[in-house]
C-alpha cells in the first residue's frame, strides 16, 4: 500500500523495543548492603491479617516482609517448581505434608498456628430465608461460589460440609469453583452468585455480604493453618524471626480481631 | 489420559468458539465492509476501539466486561431480568471469546474487502445492478476466501481464550470450563498427563486454523491474479 505508512509501521515496534530495553532496571533488585528481607507465600485468606502483622514486624526488626497471596494449592505448586521464597503459610497441613515429602520444607520448622471456620454468606436478601445448609437447595439460589476444591483448602472444606449434609450431589450444578478462598467472597460481593461458602474471617472483611449461617464444626475437617520455612530460604534467621513474631502472644489479639481462632487446646 | 472431564471441556470449547465465530461474522462482516470502503474519523475511532482487546491484557478486557455485565450493575441487572445471564455463564464465555478474537476477524475481513477491486462494483453499478445485487454477486463472492480465513483464525483465537473468559465466565466444570481453563485446573490439581493431552488438542486446533487460512488466502491470490503480499 502506502510505503511511508509501511515504514512507520516497521519503525514503531523497533522504537518500542529499544525503549523497553532502556527501561529495564540495571543490576537486578537485590543490591549489596540493602536491608534484610523475607519472602512469605501465604494462603489468600490470610491477606488482611498478614499485612498489618508484616508491617509491624518490619518496623520492629528492620526486616522487610514481601507477601505473596494465592490458594495454598497454587503456592505449593509454585514452591515445587522452584519459586524462591522463605516462608510458607498454608491453610492446610496436607499441602505442607506433600511439600515435606518432596523435601521442600524444613520439617522442624513446621507449626500449626491458627484455626478458622466455615460460613455461608449472601450478597443480598433472597426471596426465601437461607438459614441452614438445606436452604441452599431453594431455586432462588442459582449459583454458589466455593474455592476450587482441586487446590483451594476452603473449597475442600466446603465440599466436606456439603457432603456431610448430603447436599453435594444436588448442588453440584450450582457450584462455582473459584481461584482461591478470597475469590469466592469477591464473586458474592459482585453479586455474580447468590451465595458463597467462605471462611468466617473472609466474611468479616466484607461489608457487602452478610453471614446467613455457620456450618457446625463437626461437618468438616478442622481448618488449620500451618507455617513452615522452605529449604530454599536465603535468610533462615529472618524467616525464623518472622515465624517467631506471627506465632507470638503479641500477634494473638490481631488474629482474634480478624476472627481467627487460636490453635491451642485444639486436638488434630 | 483422556477423561470424561477432558471430553466435556472439548465439547464446550467447540460449542463456545463456534457460537463466538458466528457472532463475530454477523457483526464483523458489515463492519469490515464499512471500514474497507469508508475511511473517516469515525471509522478510525471505531476500528481503534474494537481492536483494543488485541493489545490490552485479556484480564483487563474480562474485567471491563464483568463490570458492564455483572448482575449488580445497570446493564447486567436489566439483562438478568430478561433471563440473559453473562457472568459465570456459557454466554459469558461466548462473549469474552468473541470480544477478544474480534480484532483478528476484523483485520483479515477488512483486507479481504479491500483486495476486492471497487472498480468491479462500479462497473456492475453502471450496468444497472442494484446495490444488494452487487454486494451478493460481486463483492462477497470475491471476498469469500478472505472472510473464511478470518473466521478460521478468529475461531482458533476464540478456542484459546483464557484471561477474559476466566474473569467473566469463570471456570465451572461442564458450563464454562473450556480447554484452556481445564488445562489450568488440571495443572493446579497436579494431573499433568491430562493437561498435556488437552495441550495437544489446543496446538492441533491452532495449526489446523492457520493452515486453513493460508490455503484460503493462497487460492484467493491465484484467483484474482495478484501476489499474496501485494
Amino acid at each position: 500500500m502506502n510505503s511511508t505508512r509501511t515504514k512507520i509501521l516497521l519503525v514503531l515496534p523497533g522504537l518500542a523495543f529499544v525503549m523497553a530495553i532502556a527501561l529495564i532496571p540495571r543490576g537486578g533488585a537485590r543490591q549489596p548492603g540493602r536491608v534484610q528481607e523475607t519472602t512469605v507465600l501465604a494462603a489468600a485468606s490470610l491477606n488482611d491479617v498478614m499485612q498489618p502483622l508484616g508491617d509491624k514486624f518490619g518496623r520492629r526488626s528492620g526486616i522487610g516482609v514481601r507477601l505473596d497471596f494465592a490458594s495454598s494449592g497454587l503456592l505449593r505448586k509454585k514452591i515445587e517448581i522452584g519459586a524462591r521464597a522463605d516462608v510458607f503459610l498454608s491453610a492446610s497441613p496436607e499441602e505442607v505434608d506433600s511439600l515435606q515429602g518432596g523435601g521442600h520444607v524444613v520439617p522442624a520448622t513446621r507449626r500449626a498456628f491458627l484455626r478458622n471456620s466455615l460460613v455461608c454468606v449472601l450478597p443480598r436478601p433472597l426471596g426465601s430465608p437461607i438459614a441452614r445448609p438445606a436452604d441452599l437447595l431453594h431455586p432462588a439460589v442459582r449459583r454458589v461460589a466455593i474455592g476450587d476444591p482441586a487446590h483451594v483448602p476452603a473449597g475442600l472444606h466446603a465440599k466436606q460440609a456439603l457432603t456431610h449434609f448430603g447436599l453435594l450431589d444436588a448442588l453440584e450444578g450450582k457450584l462455582v469453583p473459584c481461584a482461591d478462598a478470597r475469590a469466592a467472597l469477591v464473586q458474592a460481593e459482585m453479586e455474580t452468585v447468590d451465595a458463597a461458602l467462605v471462611y468466617l474471617t473472609d466474611a468479616m472483611v466484607s461489608s457487602k455480604v452478610r453471614i446467613a449461617f455457620s456450618f457446625p464444626e463437626e461437618s468438616y475437617a478442622p481448618i488449620t493453618y500451618e507455617a513452615s520455612i522452605l529449604r530454599t530460604a536465603h535468610d533462615i534467621q529472618a524467616a525464623q524471626a518472622f515465624l517467631g513474631f506471627i506465632t507470638s502472644a503479641e500477634a494473638q489479639p490481631v488474629y482474634a480481631r480478624h476472627g481467627f481462632l487460636p490453635v491451642s487446646g485444639f486436638a488434630r | 489420559m483422556w477423561s470424561h472431564a477432558s471430553a466435556e471441556a472439548l465439547k464446550l470449547s467447540l460449542r463456545v468458539s463456534i457460537a463466538a465465530t458466528l457472532l463475530m461474522a454477523l457483526i464483523g462482516i458489515p463492519v469490515a465492509f464499512w471500514l474497507a470502503r469508508r475511511r473517516s474519523l469515525l471509522s478510525r475511532i471505531v476500528e481503534c476501539l474494537v481492536s483494543l482487546p488485541l493489545v490490552i491484557p485479556p484480564v483487563v478486557t474480562g474485567h471491563l466486561l464483568l463490570v458492564v455485565l455483572s448482575p449488580n450493575r445497570f446493564l447486567g441487572r436489566r439483562l438478568d431480568r430478561l433471563g440473559l445471564r453473562f457472568a459465570l455463564d456459557w454466554k459469558g464465555a461466548v462473549t469474552a471469546a468473541a470480544v477478544v478474537a474480534f480484532p483478528i476477524f476484523l483485520v483479515i475481513a477488512r483486507t479481504a474487502f479491500q483486495r476486492c477491486d471497487s472498480r468491479l462494483e462500479d462497473a456492475a453499478r453502471v450496468l444497472n445492478s442494484s446495490r444488494a445485487r452487487v454486494l451478493f454477486t460481486i463483492t462477497i463472492p470475491i471476498a469469500l476466501p478472505g472472510l473464511l480465513a478470518a473466521a478460521a483464525v478468529a475461531f482458533a483465537r476464540a478456542f484459546g481464550e483464557f484471561g477474559a473468559t476466566m474473569m467473566l465466565a469463570g471456570n465451572i466444570p461442564g458450563q464454562t470450563r473450556t480447554i484452556p481453563q481445564a488445562i489450568y485446573s488440571e495443572l493446579l490439581a497436579g494431573r499433568e498427563g491430562s493437561a498435556w493431552s488437552l495441550t495437544s488438542v489446543s496446538i492441533a486446533v491452532g495449526v489446523a486454523a492457520m493452515a486453513a487460512s493460508q490455503m484460503l488466502i493462497r487460492r484467493d491470490s491465484r484467483q484474482i491474479g495478484v501476489a499474496p503480499n501485494a
